[in-house]
């Protein structure tokens, strides 16, 4: 096993504090001026820049004990626990010598190196505090550039292997848990709504189409012509109306003792409790409906923070690490999927 | 350590997944590619990004950098650029691209087709000491408030007001 055990105990969300909106994800992109971006990058150069950046982040004192994984020395199912942690849209299976990738103690934290671009610094905030999450990477970007010259030009800012995403480089991406707009199919129109430029909206699967586990992911579109802080202003607005919404909704929903939600969220519990076999999507959906009812009171003896952990848990190359098996048949992975969240929801009660 | 192994026949630089075999008369050609290329897109669906040579001159067209050896024609087919000299070398065709797709603010694109040497950067530069981003979430959240007020929603009035006193006393601790 190449993986940190913090970062397998750890869960991104688990000490959340907002059960409606419980991360950002903040990322920026860099890459140095001496050097050919990865796309066009010589393996010798590869190698040259991995060392350069991984050593410099290494001694980084902002990273607690951070640690570099480089990606020939990862199996299969490491890169995928990766993806599966950070909510990455790429999976990194084709990423090969001289690509690396770095975390820390904290398992919030992942800097991508050679994949894409040079460097990819990634920040996952599940407190709310998601102005020093930005400080964090910020500091860390700034020190390094006292050793490292960034490709920049003052036109299109910071350069970037994909021009779409020059400029300030930064991607901010909010995390929403919308199961009452989701399922009294009021999102769309919501949406409609609260559309505002530069702003997109769209599922973990990366359209609005795949919106599992009823999670929304509010993103900017532009890094080109915004500043960083006007990026955070206009997703954390957008978000927090959202979230507003939602929080309404719910109360509406208990207030009027909603039969059809009570219904939904029942199923949900005799899925979770009775199932022998369980598949990934089916899962995330059953928890989230496990989770809104926990919030409307129809649900007690679990903590949303458990119902986070098991929301990474239940993903097929992090039951893996955690019963250190080579899941590789899919019937077998519903089977130990379905074991996996029984022991894990043993304590919950349906209160309807 | 993992040999790298060789590369797409495209621009892409990535290693190859698949070999594709084309039988045309009684020749066979073959193309090597990975994943992603967009020579697969369209030789599997049909699908590319063609070149918007449209209004580019035969010069432009032609265009190398000579940092990177990627050509115009390159980018213009979805592949990523090589390298920072890339973007001194196509930057009136990325920009049309860029404002094509809609990748820039409404505000930027307009002001653009005014004055073509506009500044497109808003963001940090190197070295500049970036100061901490200004809480922009109280302005927010009053804002939210009379917004929920006007429309007389007081269940929403009521829980922004708990999060700006919420806010007010984090930042005074």
């Amino acid at each position: 096993m190449n993986l940190p055990p913090s970062l397998i105990d750890k869960t991104p969300w688990q000490e959340g504090s907002n059960p409606i909106w419980p991360a950002t994800c903040l990322t920026l992109r860099r890459n140095l001026a001496r050097y050919s971006f990865p796309p066009k990058l010589s393996s010798s150069h590869f190698q040259q820049v991995l060392t350069l950046l991984s050593d410099d982040l290494l001694k980084s004192p902002i990273l607690t004990q951070p640690a570099l994984l480089k990606a020939e020395g990862l199996n299969p199912n490491e890169k995928e626990f990766l993806y599966e942690h950070f909510l990455c849209t790429d999976g990194f299976q084709n990423t090969l010598s001289g690509q690396g990738f770095i975390v820390d103690e904290s398992a919030n934290f992942l800097a991508l190196i050679n994949i894409d671009d040079h460097l990819q610094l990634r920040l996952i905030d599940s407190q709310g505090n998601w102005e020093n999450a930005y400080n964090t990477l910020s500091q860390i970007e700034t020190d390094l550039s006292s050793r490292i010259e960034y490709a920049f030009s003052p036109r299109f800012g910071y350069l970037t292997s994909d021009p779409r995403l020059c400029g300030c480089a930064l991607t901010a991406q909010a995390y929403l848990h919308l199961p009452a707009l989701i399922h009294t199919e009021q999102l769309p129109q919501t949406l409609q709504k609260q559309k505002e430029e530069g702003i997109t909206a769209s599922g973990l699967g990366g359209s609005l189409d795949d919106l599992y586990g009823d999670l929304l992911v509010v993103h900017n579109s532009y890094t080109l012509g915004m500043s960083e802080e006007n990026i955070l202003r206009d997703i954390h607005s957008t978000a927090m109306k959202l979230a507003m919404l939602e929080k309404t909704l719910r109360m509406h929903l208990k207030e009027e003792n909603n039969l059809q939600m009570k219904d939904q969220i029942s199923r949900a519990y005799g899925l979770m409790r009775h199932s022998h076999q369980l598949q990934t999507k089916e899962t995330l959906s059953a928890l989230s409906l496990i989770k809104l009812g926990l919030s409307l009171q129809w649900i007690e003896g679990i903590t949303d923070s458990a119902l986070n952990t098991l929301f990474f848990k239940s993903r097929r190359a992090h039951l893996a690490e955690l019963l250190s098996e080579n899941l590789l048949d899919s019937q077998e992975i519903a089977r130990l999927r379905a074991e996996f969240i029984h022991q894990h929801i043993q304590s919950i009660q349906l209160m309807i | 350590m993992a040999e790298r192994p060789v590369e797409c026949t495209g621009h892409c630089k990535r290693p190859i997944k698949i070999v594709y075999k084309e039988i045309v008369s009684d020749a066979m050609h073959v193309t090597e590619m990975c994943s992603e290329c967009p020579v697969y897109e369209q030789k599997l669906h049909g699908e590319m990004r063609l070149p918007r040579t449209e209004g580019l001159t035969e010069a432009e067209a032609c265009l190398y950098c000579s940092n990177c050896h990627t050509s115009l024609e390159s980018v213009l087919t979805g592949n990523p650029l090589g390298c920072a000299e890339c973007y001194a070398v196509f930057s009136d065709a990325l920009l049309s691209t860029l404002l094509s797709e809609e990748a820039i603010p409404t505000h930027l694109a307009k002001s653009i087709s005014i004055k073509k040497n506009q500044t497109l950067h808003m963001g940090k530069s190197p070295h500049a000491s970036m100061a901490p981003p200004a809480s922009g979430r109280l302005t927010t959240l009053n804002e939210a408030l009379n917004e929920a007020l006007k429309k007389e929603n007081y269940e929403q009035a009521a829980w922004l007001r708990d999060q700006i006193k919420a806010l007010i006393e984090k930042e005074k601790a």
